[in-house]
């Protein structure tokens, strides 16, 4: 690990330590109002200032951080669950099973799926309660983002199926599911790994996308995404409103910089 | 005379090719070692895998009988033959470090060899006492190693001592000593030499080496193209080789100019 990677590391740690312990403080309420101060200036008492509603800024800012890394890391897992059963299932069972999945997926990589998610999450009735907006966001970046890992893992699969100490496996008596959990699995570790970790990224920025939009997480609930909704004001455009769209460059750097392939993957 | 312990009447190819072996035949006695010789490419390694079945996972097909203890194994369903793998027919592969798991601890490769017919873990016997049986290091450590902490010869007696956990029948060596040096090779002949001692267990001991098969084997089949063209024991078919391939495969032996020829 380079120092850069690991100067990164830390700042990730520091990001997401920083907005967990915030949501143990009271004071730092996403959805408090300060009426007599709303759309004020940064200050000592508020860092970043306050919205139109007199929400602090910046504890706003450090609960959506929580969301949008905890449920982009969720989502990123959810998609790769996904990934692992229907990209496995096409490298490890070959056949028509592997040309069915494998059209699904070239189907998949070949729709525009930013716009199949406004579509899909603008589909929504406007009565649909604001925790159910945010799980059913990221429920949809989970499932329209198998695709591109599931290719990867059948191609990881296919390879192991050839190997040499599967068969070794299956001469020991070894039956498909121990084959599969035991042997095929332990190997895929790298591969899971590596498209963990190039996902979650990718997720940040489409909640950013869809956030921007309005088509993320309903009020009062903060991402990255909505917060970034406040640019649209050209009232609010002061210096501190941006403070969301520096926290996701910065964090996406340093996601680029702490994987090993410099995220020239995502 | 005993009923053989194996006979086998089988034809095996791939998908979009011909029989790779036509009409192969063979049987091997109860605490026997049976030796198959034949050149690259003259089905040796299909051989092993058509008996147990497993040429399917590399796109072939199998015809014919394989008569293993009255049960012909070609007709058994899956779940049946699984059962046999391993626990009565155990198999030795030719390449010792792809052979093993990479991202398996040697230790956990043997218990995972132990539950595949076993469902308690608990019973499985001490990995260092069946280590001890194959002169490999009884030290604790050895069990937490990876297979690329092994050399060669080390990872070809784990999958021995693999192959023997459940004290198989038969065991069928496909080439165990071809990736090894002379003197490690010779070693590991005289273990599995030694085990079937131990164990009464026989051996299908399948090589290109004819000296190494006729040092070691009671009775040595000789592979070509598929079928074998002359059986018998080592010294008939060193001193009276009768098929031409057989003359052939002997002149081929490389021979020191200072030692007197073989055949």
């Amino acid at each position: 690990m380079t120092l850069s990677s690991k100067i990164a590391a830390v700042i990730l740690v520091l990001i997401l330590a920083g907005s967990i312990t915030a949501g143990f403080f009271p004071a730092m309420s996403y959805a408090r109002q300060h009426r007599e101060a709303t759309g004020a200036p940064a200050s000592l008492r508020f860092p970043l200032g306050t919205d139109d509603l007199g929400r602090d800024r910046f504890a706003r800012l450090l609960s959506a951080t929580r969301f949008s890394l905890l449920l982009a890391a969720a989502a990123s897992a959810g998609a790769l669950v996904l990934a692992f059963f229907l990209g496995g299932a096409a490298g490890y069972y070959g056949g028509w099973c592997d040309r069915c999945i494998v059209r699904a997926i070239d189907l998949m990589l070949s729709v525009p799926w930013l716009l199949l998610l406004l579509a899909a999450r603008a589909l929504l009735p406007l009565n649909t309660p604001p925790a159910l907006t945010l799980a059913v966001t990221y429920a949809l970046l989970a499932a329209l983002g198998w695709a591109s890992p599931a290719r990867v893992i059948r191609a990881g699969v296919q390879h192991l199926r050839s190997a040499e100490f599967i068969l070794r496996a299956r001469a020991e008596g070894c039956g498909e599911a121990r084959v599969l959990l035991r042997h095929v699995l332990p190997n895929l570790k790298p591969v899971l790994t590596a498209q963990f970790w190039t996902a979650v990224p990718v997720f940040i920025l489409s909640e950013a996308n869809l956030g921007f939009l309005g088509l993320s997480a309903g009020e009062p609930f903060p991402t990255w995404g909505s917060l970034l909704r406040e640019l649209q004001n050209p009232l609010l455009l002061r210096p501190e409103a941006f403070a969301p769209a520096a926290a996701i460059a910065i964090t996406l750097l340093c996601f680029r910089m702490v994987t090993p392939w410099g995220g020239s993957q995502v | 005379m005993s009923a053989p312990l194996l006979a086998a009447n089988i034809s095996a190819g791939y998908a979009g090719g011909p029989d790779v072996l036509r009409d192969f035949e063979l049987t091997i006695e109860p605490g026997e070692i049976a030796g198959l010789v034949g050149e690259s490419g003259s089905g040796k390694s299909t051989v092993a895998m058509a008996l147990l079945r497993l040429l399917d996972y590399r796109g072939g097909r199998v015809r014919g009988n394989v008569w293993f203890r009255d049960r012909d194994l070609m007709a058994l369903p899956q779940r049946e033959m699984r059962a046999i793998r391993g626990k009565e027919i155990a198999l030795v592969m030719q390449s010792p470090q792809a052979s093993l798991n990479p991202a398996m601890r040697i230790g956990a490769q043997i218990r995972e060899c132990w539950r595949a017919h076993n469902r308690r873990a608990d019973e499985c016997p001490d990995p260092l006492e069946l280590f001890a049986m194959v002169n490999l290091p009884g030290e604790p450590e050895f069990l937490n190693r990876y297979p690329r902490q092994l050399s060669v010869g080390q990872a070809q007696r784990v999958l021995i001592a693999m192959a023997i956990l459940h004290r198989p029948a038969l065991l069928i060596a496909d080439e165990p000593s071809s990736a090894l040096d002379a003197v490690t090779a010779q070693e590991v002949l005289n273990l599995l030499s030694r085990l079937r001692q131990q164990l009464g267990m026989s051996i299908l001991y399948i090589s290109h080496d004819l000296l190494s098969v006729a040092s070691f084997c009671d009775r040595v089949s000789i592979l070509r193209e598929g079928q074998i063209v002359e059986t018998g024991a080592p010294e008939s078919l060193f001193t009276a080789p009768k098929h031409p391939y057989t003359r052939r495969l002997l002149s081929a032996i490389p021979q020191p100019r200072f030692l007197p020829t073989m055949a």
